[in-house]
This record gives structure tokens, sequence and C-alpha cells, in this order.
């Protein structure tokens, strides 16, 4: 008990000091992208040589609404561009002034809330994936939850000549 | 001068003789203290009963957006074990004020476990320090909501309403707890506790997580908190 008179004005300090150890630990980052890797027939990571242009295009309520994300961009052997709120968005990979593909992205988005001084954040899981092959090959869907820690979600294979 | 001397020396010796008698007299009152009963005597030597103060003063007075209030129920087993059970009610209503968010959730929670005595060996004390471990457990419901979602690319065309109601979730947590216990007046008692709580598990669900767990506090994977008790020592 003689320890008494010390160990309360420690247990106050202690209190006063508890509000400085509170730290809200939110992400880094609170925006969530897909994100594509590149691949020739054998599975290896390929990138563009030639400047390449990614356009998003969301279409909702009757209305086309165009986003350029990547604008000629060389040497991208891995994309990661952001799904919109809308149930489906599309890519246009466009390589060259007449080569184009595009990617269509059907997707189920899920609001997220993590902590009241952190914000929300936009979730999504891909229910479908599809693509023209002018100059893909195939697409492959890897991880169909995207969120805001970044990671493969597909991987689009070219064929040898498309890509080096 | 050697009168002076002499007085001087009469003085010393008178007061060192006061001194080490005094000293003498408090060390034999301190032998004189019963021993400690140790082990001896019954196994249940009682009961107490306790509510924190804290929680509601920081709520009410201070205007805390969080309210935590408990009532703590505690056998006494051989002056050594004390078995504890907490029951009480969490509350929180906070609107950030940056982004708009409002989160608010108010349900019981129970913890049970047991305190260690560590002055067991000195019951002749009026209070005690104890080291104890609980176990937490809390089932709620909260409410969030905020501003719908704009998106931020594509134009922000598609907007996403953000409320979520009546979600329901169960947490559970292990406490460490340091406590010190002293007696005021009679059978009231004082104590302070110093407990570190431990997150087992909270119940999320695909678009929410619990910010604030009633019995817990802001959903972290650990959380230091003091909390203060007024104790009445039960008569029976």
């Amino acid at each position: 008990m003689r320890q008494l008179p010390i160990l309360i004005p420690l247990a106050a300090l202690l209190l006063c000091l508890l509000p400085a150890c509170e730290v809200e630990n939110c992400p880094p980052n609170a925006l969530s992208f897909a994100c594509f890797t590149l691949k020739d027939g054998n599975g290896k990571n390929v990138s563009f040589s030639t400047p390449l242009t990614v356009v998003g295009i969301e279409t909702a309520g009757g209305t086309t609404v165009c986003d350029t994300l990547i604008n000629q961009e060389s040497g991208a052997s891995r994309l990661s561009l952001p799904l919109s709120y809308a149930d489906e968005t599309r890519f246009v990979l466009r390589y060259s002034e007449t080569e184009a593909d595009t990617v269509t992205v059907r997707h189920r988005n899920i609001p997220h809330f993590l902590n009241i001084d952190c914000g929300t954040m936009m979730f999504h899981e891909v229910t479908h994936v599809s693509t023209t092959r002018h100059a893909i090959d195939s697409i492959v869907l890897t991880n169909p939850n995207i969120d805001n820690y970044e990671k493969e979600n597909f991987k689009i294979y070219f064929p040898p000549v498309s890509a080096e | 001068m050697k009168k002076r001397i002499s007085r001087f020396i009469f003085l010393l010796c008178l007061l060192s003789n006061l001194l080490t008698g005094a000293w003498a007299q408090g060390s034999v009152a301190q032998k004189l203290v019963p021993a400690s009963p140790g082990t001896d005597g019954p196994f249940y030597r009682g009961s107490s009963i306790g509510v924190e103060v804290a929680g509601p003063i920081s709520h009410y007075i201070l205007g805390s957006d969080i309210l935590s209030s408990e009532v703590q129920l505690q056998g006494n087993l051989l002056g050594r074990y004390l078995p504890t059970l907490e029951i009480g009610y969490g509350k929180a209503d906070k609107l950030n004020d940056d982004n708009d968010l409002h989160y608010k959730t108010s349900a019981p929670y129970v913890r049970i476990g047991l305190d260690y005595n560590l002055f067991h060996k000195k019951p002749y004390l009026p209070g005690y320090l104890a080291v104890g471990l609980r176990y937490g457990h809390s089932s709620f419901k909260y409410d969030v909501s905020g501003p719908d979602m704009q998106d931020p690319n594509y134009g922000g065309q598609v907007s996403v309403p953000f409320r979520y109601e009546g979600v329901k979730s169960t947490a559970s947590w292990l406490e460490l707890v340091a406590s010190v216990k002293v007696q005021v007046w009679k059978q009231l008692h004082m104590g302070w506790a110093v407990r570190y709580k431990a997150r087992m598990k909270v119940e999320e669900t695909e678009n929410t997580v619990p910010w604030y767990v009633p019995g817990f506090g802001k959903n972290t994977s650990g959380n230091f908190v003091l909390t203060y008790n007024l104790m009445y020592n039960l008569p029976f």
C-alpha cells in the first residue's frame, strides 16, 4: 500500500498519455483499381513498345461517358484502371490510330465503410469479362475482388507479334 | 562557552534518544501487527459491488460522443482470488464533421474473469493491488450513413447512396487488467484499473466494419483503457 502514492499519479499520467497513443490507421490508398498484367503466349511479362492509350467508357441511364485513363504511355507492362460505379465498364486499348481492342468488365459495386475518420471506399466484384481479339489473344480473370489493395485481377495474353 | 557546548551536547543526546525511541516504538508497532492469515480462514470472504464512473463523467460532463458505463460484481475467495462479473452498456453517436459520416450504436456487454490479489499476504492493509484477465462479449446493432458516393472518374455521373441501418454484429475480446483498490470509508472503496483490451473477433459485413464496439471501444486490434470504480463491500 505504500506504493499507492506512486501508483495513482502514474495511472493518472497514463490516462493523460492515452489520447496521444490513439492513431487512426487509415489505408494509404482509398481508391480501388483493376489491375491487368500483360503476358505473352508463354506467360512471360511483356510491355508495349508503342504508346498505349486507354479510354474507359461508362454507360448509365442512357448516357455514355468516356474518360481517358492512360494517354500515350510507352513501356507499360501492367495497367491499373478504375472501374465505374455503373454495372459495366469498357476499356478501349488503343495501340495505334487503326488498331484497338475493347475489354468489357461486368461488375458488382460494393460500397465499403472502414472507419468514421477514413471515409468510404468503393470495392468491386467482377462477374464477367470479355474482349475483342484484334491484338489481344485472350483474357483471364485471376482475382474477381477489386479493393484498395492492388493485386493482379486479370491476365491479358498477346500473341508474340503484338508485344515485345 | 563550556556551558553552551555541554548544553548543546545534552540537547543532541536528548533529541537522538527521542528519535530512536520513536523509531523503536514504530518498529515494535509494525511487528505487533497480526501476521498474514494467508490461506487460513474461510474460503469465501465476501463480495463487493461497484460502478464505473469515468465513462459517465466523460460523456455527461466532458461531452464525449461515447458512453460506457458498467456495474462490477466481485467475490473474494481466500483473500487471493477475485472472480469478477462486469455488466455494462456502451453507446456511441458520432458525426464526423469533416466527411459527414455518422455512426451510431448502443448495446449491453458482459465481461467475466478473475483477479489475483498481489497483496493477499497483507490483509491488514486498507487496499490491494491486483492483476487479472477478462473475457468480454457484446452482441450489438449499428447504423452507419454518409453522403452519397460520387464516382471520382467517368464524370461523376453515377452516385451510390451510403446508408446501412440495423447492421448486426458480435464481438469478443480479452482484457489484461491491473487494478488498485483502496478503502475510502468503512465499506466504501475506490479503485483504478488499467486495462489492455485485445480484440479476438469482430463480425463484419461486406459493406461495413463496426467502428465502435460496446465494452471494447474503438475497433482496433488493441485498446488501452483506464477505468475508475466506486465499490461497496456487501455485508454477506
